[in-house]
This record gives C-alpha cells, structure tokens and sequence, in this order.
C-alpha cells in the first residue's frame, strides 16, 4: 500500500482541508481502498466519517452510506454540500415520489449516497444498484446489526442479501460502540472475512461524575449550583420534550445573563436549525435537549455533558458524553441520579415493544389495513420478524404468534439488562472510567486531567469563566453594518 | 408591533352573528376553499387573508378559549356572538397588510431575502462555505442564480443589497426594523426564531409572526412602488404570482375565455357542475375585469341587490328565500362576489 501513503495526505488536504489524519482513519481508509472487508470502532467524535468520504472520491465507482438516522443523513449531505461536495445525496423516507425517482435515475451520477434501510429494501433501489458500479459498501452504526446491541434494527439483517445481490463491494462496518460480543455478531451476520480495527474507546480527557439526590427538588438544586459554578457552553441531556422546556424556563429565570434554549424532535424545522447553529456558533451557552439533538453536531468546546435523567444504556451515555471535548481540553460529564429515575427507561422500553394483544392484531390485519394502533418502533419489530418466520411456509398462525412473543421476551431482556447495567455503573463505587469501558477494552488509560468522583474528583470544587463574549449589538443598524463589513 | 389579540378581535367583530368561530382561523391561514375565499370579500378581510399560514389549530383554539373564559365571547352551535362593551375600544391596526394579494409569494421572498442575507454577508467576510439556514431548494437555487449572474461584481451586489434593505428598513418603525433584522443571519451571527424573540420582547410568538409579515408586506409595497429603487429586492418578488386564484381555477377561466359553457368544462375537466361554479365565484371575486353577465341577467341582478339592502344579512339561506325560488345560489354568490369586489376595492387599505 505504501504508494498511496503520500497521496492520501494530499487528497484529504485537497478535498477537506485538513493536513493531517487523526487517530485511525488512515489505517481504516488504506484498509479499504485495498479491498480489505473493514470492521472499524472509533470513539464518538473522531471523525468517522472521513473514513469513506474520503474513499468516496477516490473510487471511480459508487459508496453507500446505510444510515438508520435519517436526521444525521440530512446534516451530513448539508455540510458536505456547503464544503463544496456537488455529487452526494440521500435516499431515505423525507423525500417524496418524484424527487425519490429521480435521484434512483441518476444513481450512477453520484460519489457518495447515504440511504435508509427501508430504501435499501425497495425493489426499484435493488434494480437499480445492481447496473451500477458500487465499490464501497458502508454500514454505519454497524451494532444496529446485533440482537446484542442496544438498538437492534432488524431491517440491517437484510443487508447481506443485497450486498450479495451487488456482486460484493468491499464491505465497511463502522460503530462508536461495539463489544467484542457484538463485534462478533456483526461479522457473524455479514458472513465474510472482515479485517477488524479496534480503536480504545475511552475518552482521556472527559471528567466523569455521578451526583445522587433523594428527589426531584434536590437535584434542581444540584443543577443549580453547577450551571452556576461552570459559565461554559453546556449541554443537559433530558428523557422527555416537556422537560427541556420547563427546565430551560426554570433556568432561565435563574441566570438572566446567560443565552439558554431547548431543543427537540418536536418543534418546527426552521427553529431546529437556528436553535442548532445559535449553539454552533457560541450564541447560546446551554442547551436543553433530547437525543434528537447533537447527531450532526461537530461543537469543539462543549466543556460540559449534563444527564438529567437516565439514558436507556451506557453506549448511548458515552455517545452523548462523547460529545464533549472534541478540541482535546478538560471537560466534565455529570450525571444526575434520584432514587428510582429507572422507572423513565422502563416505561420506554414497555412502549417500544408490542404487547400480546398488538401481536395478535397485526397478524390478524389485512396487508392493506392502516397500522395506525402501533407505533413506528413496533411496527418494524412485528414486520421484519412476521416476514421471516412466514418465509418458513408451514408454520401455524399459533406458532407465529408464539415465536413473536419469545422474540420480543428476549428484546425486552436485553434492554432492561442494559437500563440494569446503567444503573449498576451510577451505583459503583469504584472508578468509573475503568467500568464504563471495561466491556470494550481490557485496558482504560489513564485521565489526562482529572479521572472520576470515585477517584477523588469533587465537581461543586470545578468553576469556569465564560471565555468568549457574547454578542451585545441590539441596534439594527449597526447589526446591518456588521453584517455586511460596512464601517466595521 | 403589531399583536394578534387586536388582529383577531377585529376580524371577530365583523364575523360576529354571521359565521362559525373558525371562519377567522381559516382566513388567517389563507385556506382555498371557496367558502374562505367569499367570506373575505364579504366581511373585508383581504388584507387578512393567509397572514398566519402555519397558525395551529391548538394555539387558535385557546385564544378563543380565552375570550370565552373573559366573558368576551359567547360561541354557539353554528355561530358566535361578541360583547363590545366588555371588549372595550378595538384599536386600528397597521394598513400594511394585504394578504389577498400578497400571499401566494411572500413568503418565498422573506425566505429568499434571508438566503440572499445570509449568502452575502458570508461572502463580505470571505467566506464561501457555510449552512444555509434556508433548507428549500428552489430558494436555494433562486439564490444561486442571482450570485452566479453577478460572480464579476461582488462588492457591488453586496453594497446594493446593503443599500436596498438599509432604505426600505429606514421607512418603517423602529421597533418593526429591530425585529426583522433580529431574525436575520449572517457571517457572525444566527438569527433568533420567532419564539426566542416573543421572549425578549415579551409579548407572545403570535404577535411576532404578525409583526414579520406586516413589515415583510409593508417591503413589498415599498419595493413594487418604486423597482427603480430596489431593483435587487424587487427581483426577489417573483412577478406572476399576483392574481390569487387557485391554479385549478385558473384553468376553468382559461376555458370560459375560450367560450366554454360551464356544462362542456364540467365534460372536459372531469370535476363536478358545484366545483366548476366555486371556480367561477373564485374567479369573480379575484379578477376585476371578469364579467358576470353571461351568468346572471341584469334584472337578476338588480333584484338580487334590491334584497341586499334590504337585508342587512349576509347569510346566503336567509337571502336565498328572500328571492324568487328560480334565482340559484351560484346567481347569488356571483352578484355577492361582484359587489364586495367594488367596495373592498375601495376600503381595502382603509383602517379598521
């Protein structure tokens, strides 16, 4: 491979403007652009997707994106746009039929194509693929692919029939968050040989504190006196819409002199996107959000990941955590925890899954009927796993039910041991870097500034000053003659 | 500021007694529906219409709630009825609006406008990558053409556009100006939504909109007036977008002109003798030039306003068994149509 070596350089330069690789992408990229079938774990934030963008405008032919996140597909062909990319786009459920035909058309025309998983299913999208060229074939988020994992998504099972159907591109399988468990399952999965390169996912620079509360009025009072020690751009992660807004009020109303909004899946599209940039651009100081938020998000200096309730597993907590500190400096996580706060993900967990009675009901539908009584999350359960049992041709409507159930047992199992795993890591009195990353790698490295709150970190002795200004200009016109470089 | 307490109770007053509750929602949403689309005409909201496009139901709903809890406001099964003395006062509200005519383009040119905001204040700072705060495409690409068509003389377009916006700005409220520009974007800076300006300003996210599309219209005004001042902004308003008739509206007078009678269009375009005579009413109501004639007879016509005046009821049922039983509702709506087109042509920029 040595001959590319200098090249790559050049082509990351020319085509991103960054004069150097970080940790891992060159090794994942020359891995793949010498056939190799790659399975990659990066930590959150090391800039993942270099690893086949870059590959993308290298090969003559075509690389897919399988993305379950529909909106970190948008986010990412807007910024790779507005860097100048013309030939990438997306294929997922937002577009409607005649823009959808379209991009399946001119398929051919493109470098980069990120697709959701139901695309990828679509006889028409099948077709298509299979008159073009596709070199590359990526499976991003690939412990989606793992009964395992914390987000299995039955529709990434189908994936190996396609590739196979596509005459066997080379195959990358990419996650922040995969045990050597589930990375076994994913190449299990795929059936092929996959060169495996592991990156430690353990953040050196994140400090990691557990804070606990007999009730709800004592960790507001926590809340409190941190956002008022710690003047830096934060994020405070919440389970539920509601309880962004009304905390962000809450906050509000206790520092006028700082810039505070919340952020969800439920508001408008336009207010999302100025809530996003309003944070990117240091105009908003903390953020009140649910996971909706961040996916696309590429902030250096968040110094600070508050949880204000419990996440649904660990993975997700150091995904989110992970989030901070991407400019390498000190930055901390605080995790809120009061007694019985796993009762949010429980009930979580109760209302993704189909109950009995649901079960009974989608088998007994006609094809054509609405599906209106379940949710988005039950329906992809009961579709995909109805469909391959029925495959099986004799098999009994009583069995099928039957068989269902005990699939949905076993979800059921796994996500509670996850939400149980969680709050066994809350509870632990030993350091809480070395569990939080014991599942993914034998060794945790040392903390490059300060390590844990069972390592002898107090976070109510941690105090920031704010370091940027924040815009003050209220005039129109001198906003104007900002704006436009007049008089400046 | 313009607050919608004062935009709603205006509008309420004059539906009072003659329409349901939700008459006024659906005006403010600017709904096609033919129904919508004559009550404007005959209680003078053009200037009204579609002002609040994305108004939620839920938000609409408890405004009214709230009136009714004041004792303001008493809704009964088909209608509503207002008490003026507990209302008080109802103040006039800023001439600028002119929905009727304005909404089928403005808000493309306020998104445009903003796009355009944000591309070239990026560009008087260097930059040439950003994120366009502006996700629709044909904006997009509206924008890009007007870039790409003056690539040689940048500095010029970033100071006319400086000029432009800076003068019509200078025209209007202080207050008015602040919250426009508050919302846009730029280099250095990313605009506030609309909610986070109700905050700062303290008054409710309705009153924003409001406030946004009175200034945008009042641009509009300014812009088409005088193109030989604006002629950046003034290529932002896309010219073809006028007459507001619905686009299958259109088609049905393109038929009638060609002589059609309404029984052969009816044939032709596959739709129902009723949809065809909402086109028609549409059509009456919207195109100052259109002449009734060939569907209502100049004695019919005369009686149908003999009626009017006599009855100051603007309910079609109570008028329709005032008139002789051969007189249709199709007859009745278009003198309706006709008549409210000449005062409204009058009364359209008076105040309230």
């Amino acid at each position: 491979m040595s001959h590319i070596k200098p090249n790559l350089e050049e082509q990351l330069l020319t085509h991103f403007g960054f004069s150097s690789f970080r940790e891992g992408q060159k090794e994942i990229i020359e891995s793949v652009l010498g056939g190799h079938h790659t399975l990659a774990t990066l930590p959150t934030g090391s800039g993942k997707s270099i690893c086949y963008q870059l590959p993308s405008v290298i090969n003559e032919g075509l690389t897919i994106v399988v993305s379950p996140l529909i909106s970190l597909m948008v986010d990412q062909v807007k910024l790779l746009k507005s860097e100048g990319f013309k030939r990438v786009t997306a294929l997922n459920s937002l577009l409607n039929f005649k823009q959808k035909s379209q991009i399946i058309k001119n398929l051919d025309q493109y470098n980069l194509v990120y697709c959701s998983p139901e695309m990828l299913q679509q006889p028409a999208v099948i077709n298509r693929l299979k008159h073009i060229k596709v070199d590359l074939f990526v499976i991003d988020e690939a412990h989606c692919i793992s009964q395992w994992g914390h987000e299995f998504r039955p529709d990434y099972l189908r994936l190996r029939e396609l590739i196979q159907a596509l005459e066997e591109p080379t195959i990358l399988a990419l996650s922040a968050t995969a045990t050597p468990e589930v990375q076994e399952d994913i190449i299990k999965s795929l059936s092929v040989d996959m060169k495996r390169i592991i990156y430690p996912m353990d953040r050196i620079n994140i400090t990691y504190n557990v804070l606990h509360s007999e009730n709800q009025l004592e960790k507001q009072e926590q809340l409190h006196t941190i956002i008022k020690q710690v003047d830096s751009s934060t994020m405070i992660y919440f389970s539920s819409r509601q309880m962004t807004e009304q905390i962000s009020l809450q906050l509000k109303q206790q520092f006028p002199d700082r810039q505070i909004a919340y952020y969800h899946g439920g508001m408008d599209q336009q207010d999302r996107l100025l809530i996003q940039q309003q944070f990117m651009h240091d105009q908003l100081d903390i953020i009140c959000c649910t996971s909706a938020f961040g996916m696309g998000v590429n902030k250096n200096n968040i110094r600070l990941v508050i949880h204000y309730h419990l996440p649904p597993n660990l993975e997700s907590f150091i995904q989110e955590t992970g989030r901070a500190g991407r400019d390498g400096a000190h930055c901390v996580s605080a995790l809120l925890y009061s007694k019985g706060d796993e009762a949010i993900p429980f009930q979580i967990i109760e209302s993704e899954l189909p109950e009995d009675h649901e079960i009974k009901q989608y088998l007994s539908q006609d094809r054509q009927d609405t599906m209106d009584f379940l949710t988005e999350t039950k329906q992809r359960f009961l579709e995909y796993h109805s469909h391959q049992l029925k495959v099986n041709n004799d098999i009994s409507e009583l069995s099928i039910i039957n068989k269902l159930i005990a699939f949905r047992d076993k979800r059921k199992k796994v996500k509670i041991k996850s939400v149980l795993d969680m709050v066994q890591w809350i509870n632990t009195e030993e350091c809480k870097r070395k569990r939080l990353f014991e599942s993914y790698q034998s060794n945790t490295r040392e903390a490059e500034f300060e390590c844990c709150n069972s390592c002898g970190f107090n976070i109510y002795d941690w105090e920031l000053e704010r370091t940027h200004e924040l815009q003050s200009k209220d005039n129109w016109r001198e906003i104007l003659d900002e704006m436009f470089y007049r008089g400046v | 500021m313009i607050y919608f307490y004062h935009i709603l109770l205006n509008m309420l007053t004059r539906l009072a007694k003659q329409r349901t509750i939700s008459s006024a929602y659906h005006i403010l949403r600017g709904k096609k529906s033919s129904q919508t689309l004559q009550d404007i005409h005959l209680f003078q909201l053009q200037p009204l219409y579609g002002i609040y496009p994305d108004l939620k139901k839920s938000t609409y709903d408890n405004w009214i709630d709230q009136l009714i809890s004041q004792q303001f406001l008493l809704n009964t099964d088909d209608t509503f009825s207002l008490d003026l003395e507990k209302v008080g006062e109802i103040r006039d509200i800023s001439k600028s609006f002119n929905g009727l005519i304005y909404n089928n383009f403005d808000k493309e040119f306020l998104k445009a406008l903003k796009l355009l905001a944000q591309t070239l204040s990026n560009i008087s700072y260097g930059q040439f990558r950003f994120i366009p705060l502006i996700d629709d495409m044909n904006i997009q690409w509206k924008v890009k053409k007007i870039i790409r068509e003056n690539e040689s003389k940048q500095d010029w377009l970033i100071n006319q556009f400086y000029q432009e916006l800076f003068k019509c700005l200078d025209e209007v409220d202080e207050i008015q100006a602040e919250i426009f520009v508050m919302q846009l974007s730029g280099v250095n800076r990313i605009g506030y939504s609309r909610k986070q300006l109700a905050e700062l300003y303290q008054v409710n996210k309705e009153d924003i909109q409001l406030t946004t599309m009175n200034i945008t219209h009042s641009l509009i005004t300014m812009i088409n007036n005088n193109p030989n001042q604006f002629p950046l902004l003034h290529s932002l308003i896309p010219a073809h977008k006028f007459h507001s008739i619905t686009v299958s509206a259109a088609k049905t007078l393109e038929l009638i002109q060609q002589g059609y009678s309404l029984e052969k269009i009816e044939q032709v375009r596959q739709l129902k003798l009723s949809t065809i005579q909402d086109h028609v009413v549409e059509i009456a109501n919207q195109v100052i030039e259109f002449d009734i004639q060939q569907f209502v007879s100049e004695s019919i016509e005369k009686e149908i306003k003999e009626c009017l005046a006599r009855t100051s009821t603007r309910r079609l049922k109570q008028i329709k068994d005032e008139l002789h039983p051969s007189i249709s509702y199709f007859q009745i709506r278009l003198v309706l149509a006709k008549l409210n087109q000449n005062e409204a042509s009058e009364i359209i920029n008076e105040p309230y």
